[in-house]
Order: C-alpha cells, then sequence, then structure tokens
C-alpha cells in the first residue's frame, strides 16, 4: 500500500509541476497564429446552421 | 491542413453598435460584449457552416473611420487591404444613422462588397425615429438588412439574407452617388463635408422623425442626476458600496454551504482513506493539500458570482458607461487621458484585458503610461483575498472596506499616472469619444452570460493552476521526512522565513504570510488557497472551515496589519498572466519587469504608511 501511495504523490507532483511549467510557457509564448486562442470565447466559435 | 471558406465576411461598425452581440449570436462564440467602446480591440475569427457553404466571419475593432489613427483602426484598414473579404457587413446603430453612415461612405468608396445591418430598429422606433430600409438601400446601392442582434430566433433568417445577397450578387456592385469621393481623400476636410452634406440629405429621405421621444425625456432626466456635475461621483461611490454590502449579506448564506460542503468531504474523505489502510500523510495530501487548497478559494464563488452579477446589472442598463464619462470628465481635470478609463473599467474584471484595451489609445506613450498603472486596479483574482480578511477583521464593515480598497485601487492608479506622465510630458491628452447608451432592463441572457463567464473561469483556474500549486505547497509543507506538516521546519517554512522579515515594518512578520504572497504571484487568489493548504482550513474537527483560519490569521494579525496586509495584497506585483500580456504589449522584457517593481515599491511604501501611521494615531 506505501509503494501505492507514494505513485500517486509522485504522479501528482509530476502533473502540477508539469501543469505550472506549461501554463507559464503558454503566457510568455511568442506568436499565438490563431486569434482566438487563449480567449476565453475561443473554443466555440464555431456554428452550423441547418 | 487551412480550412476552405466559401466566404470570408468581415463585421465592421462604430463602436458600441453590436458587433460583437452579433458576432456571438452567429458563431455561438461567447466573447465578452458591453455597452461601451473598446472592448474588441482585436479582430476574432469564427466559421459558420449554412447548409453547403462554410462562411469566415471576422469580427473587427470597433471604428468611426478608416484613417489608422488608433490601433484598432489600424487592425480594420489591414483586414481590408490585405485580407481582401469577399464582404464587408457594417452594422449600423439605427438610432445613430448620421454617425454611422460615414463609416459607410469611406466603404463604398474603397468600393468594398458592403451589406448593411441596421440593428436596434426597436429602439429607434421607441425614440420616434422610423426608417425607410428600401430607400435607404435603393439610394445607396447595396443591400441593407434588419437585425436585432440580441434576438437569437432572427439570426437565421439574417444569415439566409446575407447568403441570398451573395446568390443574387446584390452586395455592393452598383455605383452609389458617393463614389466619386475618392478614398484617397479620406482626411480631406473638404470631403468630409461633402460625406455630411450628402448623408443629412440621405437622412431626409429615408429617416421620419415623431416628436414622441419619452424615453428620450427620461433617459435625460436619470442623466441629469447620475451625471451631474457635482453629485455623480458621489452617486458612483454609494452605488459601490451598495453593490459590495449586497454582496456580503447576499452570498453569507451560500458561502456557510459551500463551506459545510467541503468539510463534509473532508470527514468523508477522511474516513474513506482509513478504511483503506492508507498512511496519515496521504489522507493529508486530499483533505489539507487540495480540499484546503481548492476548497479555501471555492468558497469564495457565491461572492464572486454576486459581485459580477450585481456589476453586469450597472453595465448592462447602461449605467457604467455614465461612469466612464463621469471619470473622463475627473481624469481630464487632472491632465490625464480620459480614454485611459475605458482599460481600467475592464481591469477590474482581470487586468489582462484592461491592458489589451490600450490598444483604443492613438499615441504609443498614452499606451504605455496606462499599461503601467492597469496592475493597481483590483481585479476580481484579489476579491476571495478581500473577502476572507474582511469576514474575519472586518465583519460590521464588510462593504465598507471592500469599497475602500477598489477606491484606493483607482487613486493609486490616477496619482502613479500624474508621477508617469510629468516623467513622460506627453503633451495634450485627447479627449473620451464615448456615446451614452440608452437605459435599458439588462436581459436574463446577457446577465447569466457574464456570471457564467467569470464563475467558469474561476472554477477553471480553481480546478488546474490553484490545484497544481495546492499539491506543490503541501508538499513543501510535508517535506523534509520526519517535520510536521506545515511547522515552520518544512521546507514552505523555510521559504516563509526568509521572506517574513521584510515585512515587519508592514505589521505582518509571519512566515505563513511569506509563502502565501511569494506564490500568490502567480494568481493572487494562491494567497487564499496557500493559507488553505498550510492550516487545512477543513479541519473536520472544527466543523466549519471559516472556523479554523479565523482562529489562524488572527493570531497573525491584528484588525490594522491585517488592512495594511490587504492594500499589499491589492497593490503588490500583477499575476504573471498580467505580467506576460504586459511584455507581449509593449514588446519589452524591460517595461514587464519595471511594472513589477514599480508595483511592488508602491505596495510597500503605502501598507507601510497605513500600518505606521495607523499605530501613531493609535489604532491596532
Amino acid at each position: 500500500m506505501k509503494y501505492i501511495e507514494i505513485i500517486i504523490v509522485a504522479g501528482l507532483f509530476l502533473w502540477a509541476l508539469y501543469f505550472i511549467i506549461k501554463y507559464l510557457q503558454g503566457l510568455f509564448k511568442k506568436n499565438c497564429d490563431n486569434p482566438c486562442a487563449g480567449c476565453s470565447y475561443s473554443k466555440q466559435c464555431n456554428k452550423k446552421y441547418e | 491542413m487551412p480550412q476552405k471558406y466559401n466566404y470570408v465576411i468581415g463585421l465592421i461598425g462604430n463602436p458600441n453598435v453590436g458587433k460583437s452581440t452579433l458576432f456571438n449570436s452567429l458563431t455561438g462564440a461567447s466573447q465578452q460584449v458591453g455597452n461601451w467602446p473598446g472592448k474588441t480591440v482585436e479582430k476574432k475569427e469564427g466559421v459558420i457552416s449554412w447548409q453547403d457553404q462554410i462562411i469566415k466571419l471576422v469580427d473587427l475593432p470597433g471604428t468611426y473611420s478608416l484613417t489608422a489613427f488608433t490601433k484598432e483602426e489600424s487592425v480594420v484598414e489591414d483586414f481590408i487591404r490585405l485580407e481582401k473579404p469577399e464582404a464587408i457587413i457594417q452594422i449600423i446603430d439605427a438610432q445613430n444613422l448620421t454617425r454611422n453612415l460615414f463609416l459607410t461612405l469611406q466603404l463604398l468608396e474603397l468600393k468594398i462588397q458592403l451589406i448593411l445591418a441596421v440593428n436596434m430598429l426597436d429602439l429607434a422606433n421607441k425614440d420616434g425615429i422610423e426608417i425607410d430600409i428600401a430607400k435607404l438601400s435603393e439610394s445607396l446601392g447595396v443591400p441593407v438588412l434588419e437585425i436585432n442582434a440580441r434576438r437569437k430566433k432572427e439570426i437565421p433568417i439574417f444569415l439566409r439574407n446575407v447568403i441570398l445577397a451573395f446568390k443574387t450578387e446584390q452586395v455592393g456592385g452598383k455605383k452609389a452617388a458617393v463614389s466619386k469621393i475618392l478614398a484617397e481623400h479620406i482626411l480631406d476636410a473638404e470631403y468630409i463635408h461633402q460625406r455630411y452634406e450628402f448623408i443629412k440629405g440621405l437622412e431626409k429621405e429615408v429617416v421620419k422623425r415623431n416628436f414622441n421621444r419619452s424615453s428620450k425625456k427620461f433617459d435625460r432626466y436619470i442623466d441629469s442626476i447620475v451625471m451631474n456635475k457635482y453629485f455623480g461621483i458621489p452617486f458612483f461611490l454609494i452605488a459601490i458600496w451598495l453593490v459590495f454590502q449586497a454582496t456580503f449579506k447576499l452570498s453569507a448564506p451560500l458561502t456557510i454551504w459551500i463551506q459545510l460542503f467541503f468539510s463534509t468531504l473532508a470527514v468523508w474523505a477522511t474516513n474513506f482513506f482509513s478504511g483503506l489502510g492508507v498512511s496519515n500523510w496521504f489522507i493529508s495530501l486530499f483533505t489539507e493539500g487540495i480540499i484546503g487548497g481548492v476548497g479555501g478559494v471555492l468558497v469564495f464563488l457565491p461572492s464572486i458570482g454576486i459581485l459580477f452579477f450585481l456589476i453586469s446589472v450597472l453595465e448592462d442598463t447602461g449605467y457604467m458607461a455614465r461612469v466612464a464619462y463621469i471619470m473622463d470628465r475627473f481624469m481630464h481635470k487632472l491632465g490625464l487621458h480620459g480614454k485611459a478609463f475605458i482599460p481600467l473599467i475592464l481591469g477590474f474584471g482581470c487586468n489582462v484585458p484592461g491592458i489589451m484595451a490600450t490598444r483604443t489609445l492613438q499615441t504609443r506613450q498614452e499606451r504605455l503610461l496606462t499599461i503601467l498603472i492597469s496592475p493597481f486596479i483590483s481585479c476580481s483574482a484579489r476579491l476571495p483575498v478581500y473577502v476572507l480578511f474582511v469576514g474575519i477583521f472586518f465583519a460590521k464593515y464588510q462593504g465598507l472596506v471592500i469599497a475602500s480598497l477598489y477606491l484606493l485601487s483607482v487613486t493609486v492608479a490616477i496619482l502613479v499616472g500624474l508621477v508617469f506622465k510629468k516623467i513622460f510630458s506627453n503633451g495634450l491628452s485627447a479627449e473620451l469619444l464615448i456615446e451614452l447608451p440608452p437605459y435599458r432592463y439588462p436581459t436574463v441572457r446577457g446577465l447569466l452570460l457574464h456570471i457564467w463567464e467569470k464563475i467558469g473561469a474561476f472554477i477553471k483556474k480553481a480546478g488546474t493552476i490553484i490545484l497544481a500549486f495546492s499539491i506543490i505547497i503541501w508538499l513543501l509543507a510535508s517535506l523534509p521526512i520526519g517535520v510536521n506538516y506545515g511547522s515552520k521546519e518544512s521546507f514552505a517554512g523555510s521559504i516563509g522565513q526568509l521572506i517574513a522579515p521584510l515585512f515587519t515594518p508592514l505589521g505582518f512578520n509571519n512566515w505563513q504570510t511569506g509563502v502565501a504572497l511569494t506564490f500568490g504571484l502567480v494568481a493572487k487568489e494562491v494567497v487564499v488557497s496557500t493559507y488553505g493548504t498550510l492550516n487545512g482550513v477543513t479541519d473536520v474537527s472544527a466543523g466549519n472551515a471559516a472556523g479554523v483560519l479565523s482562529v489562524v490569521l488572527q493570531q497573525y494579525f491584528t484588525p490594522l496589519s491585517a488592512y495594511a496586509f490587504l492594500v499589499f495584497v491589492l497593490l503588490y506585483s500583477p499575476c504573471v498572466a498580467t505580467i506576460a500580456v504586459i511584455r507581449k504589449e509593449t514588446v519589452s522584457n524591460k517595461w514587464a519587469l519595471f511594472v513589477v517593481a514599480n508595483t511592488v515599491f508602491v505596495a510597500y511604501i503605502m501598507a507601510l504608511f497605513i500600518y505606521q501611521g495607523g499605530k501613531l494615531i493609535g489604532l491596532n
């Protein structure tokens, strides 16, 4: 059980570290081709009419 | 692979005529809309599928002309020149035909395929303005469609008419009477005069005005009170105080429910993991680290939601546009650019769009000055810190204390702006050109969209960056092996003790605050989640969350040092997202670093002044 606990905690720690690095990298990324990228509305600028 | 579009269409128009609302309705996006100019400073793209047609729709920033004085005008000009759209839909505010048609004439002169969409006809009718759409179309030689951008059910019909206009090749092909005025004379005063003469004549033909203008009378009556030279600002201060007072009163019961939910969740998690026979430190990760950190921030969800609901009501009724006008008058007297107040107002939600909105300013110096003062504006991320501390130390005066922090943020921004103005000495500042929207009842959909935008972003932040930092802080508070969780001897304790002495003159030299302020550089909410993680706000023995943190924080702070701490949190370095956008907008690491140094310096001096000054006059 102890090993599983360590693996879970290590996994969560690595995820947290990875996420923070990605987050910071994303903020300081130089060029953004998609004009909607990084905006809260970007994910759904798409609509289909029948 | 790049997508193939049948048509590329640009949405153009004067500021505040409903372009973003129409864009949202057409594309299903939820771009921020508002009734003051300058909310859209970049072009935004969306894709619409209509039967077999795929249309790329581009929402352009609001512009009065095509003169490329400001950045948003350049964006429009570049789009027309470089992307060569198949057509432009110009949204026209039916209530202000003269001003809107000026841009129409410029577009016609450029021989652009144009479709006019007349918006807000219902409001114009209420004001006694009737427009003969068919005659307008005939006179200009372009299709003119009616649209109510706020009514979603009308959108498919509008879209069908736009496509029909393409298919029947009606679009802007005819030579209008104005086409002899060439585009290269855009700035020529004689041609400007000619354009207005043409518009005057056109208006006589297509617009009928009745004398029944009761709604305007009502607007003028309200404006005479809220925009009064003497009462305008006091009225605004009272409105802000009421907003915060109502936020606390209304959110209190909901906050307690959420606190109880997280306490129960912590009890459940403890029992569940104990049943599995796992170690106490592992249980601590979930109860103290994750539930303490993330839950400690999420309890403020009702406060955020209610505050932004009330602010949205002020916005949607048209009052905030009046506030911008009042503040413009005030700032202009001080010698600051009135237009700078729009980015500052946006900054109350989040400093990032606030800083991006500085693109509406004309010169680089004006932009830079506004960027430098924008981080002082109290964004929504700072609210959880205020609510936590004010609830503990200023329970009787919650609304008043928070309103004072918001006012302080504007005051400091203006004062620092004046200092920079002296240094930059950038001469005369331009007036703010703002059109006051008529007073309107806010729509339920609009209000819900605003609130969801804020709440959704807050929940997302709690589930991502705050969760990640809670895990890291928990680990730092648990290591090295053998130390008590959250003790001075832990790694977190060492970091905190290293920083804490710097704050001794400000009245808060405890190590936990040192850790909270350090990690709060990433996002201001992390200040609260750090206290939550280090103290385990959801300590099951306490019964509810606030109880534990309240006891802990009262050991560290007095009401005076708590206020000095709040002022420090309000003013010190912006979050990394803001620093990144400053770097992007100024294209300079130097200015980004300067903003960090400047804000920390100002925050330190202000907190020092408040704490030491307060002590001198016998406050505690």
